[in-house]
């Protein structure tokens, strides 16, 4: 593989990972990474970065219990 | 509006600020490389605590989600791959991504490549998470902890299988990629640079 075998999406950054256009796999590649990142964040999450923000200086508590 | 933050809680606020933006990413790379989504939630939460803790290792300024994907990467192959918590990849997907699909074409594309990704040696499967994460090859190096041509080697060789999954045999049933019945890093903080 070369640095220049395609358009990638950060627009010829060097050492950028580029994607043939036309290539399936690449396209679709990137197409289940964008369908997993678009999924909405459980609340669980939102509930640990509310416990993090809410305990300032301290260190992170541990999802469900105390595991940092 | 928030007064102006200082010190340690302005660090710690940006810190955080950083944390929330990362989640689906962070979300996205635990799900490809543990599977179940549950399981890799709690893989991603472990990370996210495990971040916090770590905090004041991180050096503002410099690669966030590389610090980050590495610290859930880590954890995964020196914890949760170890104690055998999760099996490899999610064949279901497809299933989570087809609102984003062009047309059935697509849809049956996806989840070939999903099979396929799900079939292939960990180190390649995480190698072509991380660049379509959006990762730089040297980024994805970073995470792993092995050299560039390694990276490269790896995105190369994991796409020629997926694509060899898709077009399938001369019979057009897909080929499966090697089973290597092993995590890169397992037990290590470091994954061998074998193929370069």
């Amino acid at each position: 593989m070369s640095d220049s075998d395609g358009a990638g999406r950060g627009g010829g950054q060097r050492g950028r990972p580029r994607a043939r256009g036309d290539d399936p796999v690449v396209a679709g590649l990137r197409q289940l990474w964008r369908g997993l990142e678009a999924e909405p964040v459980p609340d669980d999450f939102l509930a640990l970065i509310e416990r993090i923000e809410s305990a300032p200086g301290e260190d992170a508590p541990g999802r469900k219990g105390g595991q940092a | 509006m928030t007064r102006p933050e200082t010190g340690n809680a302005g660090a710690d606020a940006a810190f955080r600020r950083d944390l929330v933006a990362i989640i689906p990413a962070l979300r996205a790379f635990a799900r490809g490389l543990c599977g179940d989504r549950d399981q890799a939630d709690d893989l991603a939460q472990e990370a996210i605590a495990k971040a916090w803790a770590a905090r004041t290792s991180f050096t503002p300024g410099t690669n966030f989600r590389a610090w980050m994907f590495r610290i859930l990467r880590n954890h995964f192959y020196s914890t949760v791959v170890v104690a055998r918590r999760f099996v490899p990849w999610d064949p279901e997907i497809p299933a989570h991504v087809q609102s984003s699909l062009p047309n059935q074409g697509g849809e049956r594309l996806l989840a070939d490549l999903a099979r396929g990704l799900a079939s292939l040696p960990p180190e390649q499967r995480e190698a072509l998470l991380l660049v379509e994460s959006g990762m730089q090859w040297e980024e994805a190096a970073q995470v792993v902890g092995c050299p560039l041509g390694t990276i490269k080697s790896r995105i190369t060789r994991g796409r020629a299988a997926l694509r060899r999954y898709i077009e399938g045999d001369a019979e057009g049933r897909p080929v499966p990629a090697r089973m290597t019945g092993h995590a890169p890093g397992a037990g290590a903080r470091v994954a061998e640079p074998v193929e370069a």
